[in-house]
Parts: C-alpha cells; structure tokens; sequence
C-alpha cells in the first residue's frame, strides 16, 4: 500500500518531459545595444557654443538601448567588442555666392568619424550646392553615410563636421542631423 | 478455522495491493525512460562512438562582416581588371573569410540575407556643363545585378558617395563591384576613386 502511495508521490515530482526546455525559452535574449539621435537646429560649422565643430548637444533621443549614446557630448560609447553599422545623416544649407570661387576652391561639407577623438579612414566630404539669392525656399540637401566598423569595448566614437566657406560670412548651414548605430555580431 | 481463513483472505489481498504497486512503479519508471534505439546498443564490444558522432555536421557560418578599404587615387578605366574593383589595398576586418581582397570578390560563406555597404571618394570633374555620374554595378554571380548612380561634384576637391543595398545570397553565391566609367566633356577629368570601401554583413 506504502509503495503504491510512494510511486503515486514520485509520479507527480517528477516534472513532464520538455518542461526543462521550456524555461529556458522563457529567458529574454540578450537586447543588442541601439542608439538613434537627432539634432534639430540651425547650426554653423564653425559654432563656438555648440562645442566647436564636434557634433553635439543632440535635440532628441529616439532609442538608446544599452545607454551605450550621451546626447550631451554625442558620444557613443561601445559596449562590447564588435561589428557595429553606424549612420550619419545631415541635411545642409546651399551656399549663398555664386562665384567663380565656388569652381576653383575645394567646396563641400566634410564629416568625419572619429573614434576616441582621432580621425578614422571614414571621412566624408559631401558635396554642396549654391543659391544665387537668399530664398523662400528650404534650398538644403540631405547627404547619409553609413559605415561597418570592428570596435571594441570602451572605444568612443564621435563626429566631426566642417563646412568651408566661400566668404567670410557665407558658408553652409547645417539644419538637421541623424546619428544613428547598432551592433551587428 | 474462521479466523484462518479470514488471515489467509487479508493475505490474499496484501499480495494483490503489492503486485498492482510494483506494476504501477514498472509502469512509471517505463515511461521515463526513452524508448530503446538499436542504434544505442553496443554489441562490438569496441569503444563506444556512434557513426553519426564521426561525421559532424558541417556548421553554418552564421557570422559574415567584412569591410575591404581600396586606397587610391586609381583611375577607372574601361576592361581595365575585366571590369571589377580588384587589388584592394587592406581588409579592415573579414568575419567568416568570404572576402578575396585581391579579386574583389566575395564568396557567401552561408545561404542567407546580406547587407552591402558601400563608400567611395570621388576626385571632382573638370566640368560644370555635364555633369555625368559614376555608375557601379552590383555584380551577382559574374552578372550585372544592381546599378548605383553615385553623383559626382564639379570643379576642385572631392566628393563621397555611396549606397547600402540588401541581397539575398546562396552559399557560394559571388559578389562583386564593376564601375562603369564614364567621362564628362573631353579634356575633363578621368572618372576616378580617391578611396574606396567595400563592405557588408550577413543580417539572418
């Protein structure tokens, strides 16, 4: 009778096969870090306020998973060794001189990834474009970049941005931008 | 005598209570143990290795990136490599080897959806009258697959183009890059990369 009662007991300990397995499902993935910044304002390349010429001072915060992206500084900091894909998106003002300038002086709006304040091999001079006259119209132009880098953890990646100017107070200005990133492996 | 018989009867039912228990304990433990293969059972007396343990699976590369860095300033020039971007200069990584930086090939190490990025430093040309683009196929397996405009600026300096494209590949599937140069007026410049790089990554 006791060993009937005792199997019965056992019977009812023991978990149904699969159970284990499905704990283990349960457990959330780890979350891959995820940053998207904008920055909404009117901004000279040369702008003293905004700390210098690095792009700072981000608007909003769309995603920063991780906190891994400091909108204050604009700095991402990598969390963990790997293959990133970062994106950078900059709408741009025309230049506002119509000038035989423009044809023999290098002109463009250049952007540099810099990773623990060195430039890296990816600098980016986009083109730019002039209006004859200041216009009614939003003359700017949206340029993006997107980039693979191996980084490893710690490492700090920023952006640099420059427009040249055609004179003295005439140069391209930068209306929006987009800094965006994730980790691939 | 009664009583004998009463003895024996309680008796009779002891028994039957503990044959049904040990049944229901056979019962339970059989249900826990997986059914017998014919494979798990050793009769060679040998070391115990399965065959299928002798033969892994051939595992699938599930991490691809790569990125290969072309330094220039080279000019693109018609026939010139049969037509593709070779010989680039260094890999900046190749995560699963399926980039020949030589050949300018890359080799889908596993079946899946790929990313390519791809960015390029262009010398601006000499005229402002005709503005022409550097075109770049996206070579599938020796094919013309898909074709990029990258815009080209006038005048001095250089200017950075460039595109991110989504593929789905086979294993072994090839990739690569082939300008299509073209020139604006004649004694402009030469379409030309001052840099160049090729890259991308395996998504799923």
């Amino acid at each position: 009778m006791l060993s009937f009662i005792l199997s019965f007991a056992f019977w009812l300990t023991v978990p149904a096969p699969g159970s284990g397995s499905a704990y283990l499902h349960s457990i959330p993935p780890d979350s891959r870090p995820v940053f998207l910044a904008v920055m909404k304002e009117r901004r000279t390349a040369d702008n003293s306020i905004r700390g210098g010429d690095l792009l700072q001072s981000f608007t909003q915060v769309e995603k920063n998973e991780g906190h891994v992206f400091n909108p204050g500084t604009g700095i991402f900091t990598v969390p963990v060794d790997g293959i990133y894909h970062l994106t950078g998106r900059f709408t741009i003002g025309c230049y506002q001189c119509r000038n035989r300038e423009f044809l023999d002086r290098p002109m463009s709006f250049d952007v540099t990834v810099l990773k623990n304040n060195s430039p890296t091999i990816h600098q980016f001079s986009f083109p730019v474009e002039y209006t004859g006259a200041v216009s009614i119209n939003p003359n700017t132009r949206t340029h993006e970049f997107n980039i693979l880098l191996q980084l490893k953890a710690g490492e700090q990646i920023q952006l640099r941005y420059r427009s040249k100017k055609c004179s003295p107070v005439k140069e391209a200005f930068l209306y929006e931008a987009h800094f965006s990133g994730m980790q691939i492996h | 005598m009664t009583d004998h018989t009463h003895y024996l009867k309680y008796t009779k039912m002891k028994i039957y209570l503990v044959v049904l228990a040990c049944f229901m304990i056979a019962a339970h433990a059989n249900a826990q143990q997986p059914p017998i293969n014919k494979k798990d059972l050793n009769t060679s007396g040998q070391q115990d290795v399965r065959p299928e343990k002798l033969k892994p699976p051939v595992p699938v590369v599930e991490k691809v990136a790569f990125s290969a860095l072309l330094i220039g300033p080279r000019e693109l020039i018609l026939g010139v490599d049969g037509n593709i971007l070779r010989r680039f200069t260094r890999m900046e990584f190749n995560e699963g080897n399926g980039f020949d930086a030589a050949a300018g090939v890359f080799t889908a190490p596993s079946a899946g959806y790929y990313c390519l990025v791809v960015n390029a430093d262009m010398p601006n040309y000499g005229c402002v009258e005709d503005p022409v683009p550097l075109g770049i196929y996206v070579m599938k397996n020796s094919q013309r697959h898909q074709l990029f405009h990258l815009p080209v600026g006038y005048g001095s300096g250089s200017c950075s183009a460039g595109f991110v494209t989504y593929l789905q590949l086979n294993k072994g599937e090839k990739l690569s890059l082939s300008p299509l140069p073209a020139g604006c007026s004649p004694g402009g410049k030469r379409p030309a990369v001052s840099q160049l790089i090729f890259s991308g990554y395996k998504i799923m």
